[in-house]
């Protein structure tokens, strides 16, 4: 990722701290990247819809413990927005126990990333060029493949 | 040495009674007789529930049905009025026919263990919080350094100011948490000086202006000039405010039936010789599951927001105080937590005037 890719990348920040969209949105647009904020799950979604980010931020508890959670799963089952790479961000990673990776249950929360608070910066960019990557190889996975995947979820 | 069953029987340092098909007692341990009486040919759910009907779970009405050895838990109620929490274990007594003609029923104290438990539970719950909390402050923290050290490489001031903003924010909660943890931990003997309670209680709402504003909430004061200084602990009795006023905005910020909200802070007369702080949401009010829990230790309704550890400080300055403490609340209404002070505290109190303060009953829960 070179910062002419990076000028072009919009990330939505969610997050119900105030203190936290002003900082980490200024630390993302000082690194080239264009930045929106939320501070709940339904203004989230609002913003999600009209703004189509390249990438969010979210916070997985808000307005309550599970606002984060929700929205992830409203996303899932929007097939427009079901592809745009999520990063779950909270301070109670460790205390949930939250192993995004031993679940592959579609209705659980299974973001492309997850990071604890506070969020290490140097982590969070080198995450960040990690799930665009990801997610950029995954939109331009081939035809067969892509076919595969409607004929399993319709099966389903 | 006499070492009959029954003295070894007696003497054992649990309950042990055996019950007739009708639940009425013929015999119990002396153990038992000593904390109930001679309860000779009465029923069991008299004497241990004080009720007039059977208990629903009974393991005595099981072996009765089923002739097996059955094991429960229960509270029972002493005499004085005392609930004791026990594990029983119940065994038939068969006739030659093998029909069960009573039943042994032993039954041990485990108080101790049940509220250990209880407290481990807490214990562990508060951890996990507190950790949540610190690890907000800590990114709030590091993300206000962060933009003042931009600012400054830019010598952009107005940018620094705001990172200076939120570093005082979060220097604010970490103080008030540290600060909790160690006020609840400890009994802290009141320092009393004198004070002026509407000052208090305007650098109370000061403080929390920010905040309010920030989710979009009234924070607004009623504060009697008239009233007199007195002499109060002022920073506990400024602790005791924030907490209340953080928790009052809490509650609002999480209200979603209503859009707009107000918390008002009033200090002011209570009677001729005590004053008062009242702190008054229009939030969605408590209900009685959450008032009974109100003064435990990390009892927190907030998931994520709240230690519980602010409303157990409240309760203990109150008490540090001599005061009062009344709690008003309506579900979908709101809440208002009174406290209520001595005017005339001073280091010498009077016995008299305690006396009368404790008069003044806590009415926890008054809808």
């Amino acid at each position: 990722m070179n910062e002419s890719d990076k000028k072009s990348i919009k990330i939505a920040l969610i997050d119900d701290n105030e203190d936290y969209l002003f900082t980490m949105g200024t630390f993302l647009t000082r690194n080239g990247f264009i930045t929106v904020t939320a501070n709940n799950g339904s203004k989230g979604l609002e913003l999600i819809q009209s703004e189509r980010p390249d990438l969010i931020l979210l916070d997985v508890m808000m307005e309550s413990s599970y606002a984060g959670f929700e929205l992830w799963k409203t996303l899932q089952a929007d097939p427009a927005l079901k592809e745009i790479p999520v990063i779950g961000v909270s301070a109670m990673q460790s205390e949930l126990g939250v192993r995004p990776e031993r679940y592959s249950d579609q209705d659980y929360f299974h973001p492309s990333a997850f990071l604890d608070k506070p969020v290490d910066h140097e982590l969070l960019l080198k995450t960040i060029a990690a799930v665009l990557k990801a997610a950029e190889e995954h939109k331009n996975r081939p035809r067969w493949k892509k076919t595969l995947e409607k004929l399993t979820e319709t099966s389903r | 040495m006499d070492l009959s069953f029954k003295m070894v029987i007696d003497l054992l340092p649990i309950y042990v009674t055996i019950q007739d098909q009708d639940l009425r007692y013929i015999f119990a341990n002396q153990t038992f007789r000593n904390d109930f009486g001679d309860v000779f040919g009465q029923h069991c759910y008299a004497v241990v529930k004080g009720s007039q009907e059977r208990c629903q779970q009974c393991p005595v009405q099981k072996t009765l049905t089923d002739k097996k050895v059955h094991t429960g838990e229960g509270t029972i109620r002493l005499p004085g009025g005392n609930l004791q929490q026990v594990v029983l274990y119940t065994t038939p007594i068969l006739d030659v026919m093998g029909n069960v003609t009573a039943v042994i029923e032993l039954a041990t104290n485990i108080q101790i263990i049940k509220e250990m438990y209880k407290e481990l539970i807490f214990l562990g719950q508060s951890i996990a919080l507190l950790s949540h909390d610190i690890k907000n402050i800590l990114e709030g923290l590091q993300g206000g350094v962060y933009v003042v050290d931009e600012g400054l490489a830019d010598n952009d001031m107005k940018l620094a100011g705001k990172g200076w903003q939120v570093i005082k924010k979060n220097i604010a909660e970490i103080t008030r948490v540290t600060q909790n943890i160690l006020y609840s931990s400890k009994n802290r003997q009141p320092r009393l000086q004198k004070s002026s309670p509407v000052k208090l209680a305007r650098e109370a709402v000061d403080l929390f202006q920010a905040k309010a504003g920030s989710l979009g909430i009234q924070l607004i004061s009623s504060l009697n000039p008239e009233l007199p200084g007195v002499a109060v602990d002022a920073v506990s009795i400024s602790r005791l405010l924030n907490n209340l006023i953080w928790n009052a905005l809490e509650a609002c910020s999480k209200d979603l039936q209503k859009r707009r909200h107000t918390v008002i802070v009033r200090a002011d007369f209570y009677d001729t010789r005590h004053f008062m702080f009242e702190v008054e949401d229009d939030a969605d009010g408590m209900e009685p599951r959450i008032l009974d829990n109100l003064f435990n230790q990390f009892f927190s309704t907030k998931g994520a927001a709240g230690t519980g550890l602010g409303l157990v400080v409240v309760d203990r300055i109150v008490h540090s105080h001599g005061g009062k403490i009344e709690i008003l609340t309506k579900t979908r209404k709101g809440s208002l937590f009174r406290t209520i002070f001595r005017l005339s505290t001073t280091i010498d109190m009077p016995v008299q005037d305690l006396e009368s303060m404790d008069a003044l009953n806590l009415q926890k829960g008054d809808a």
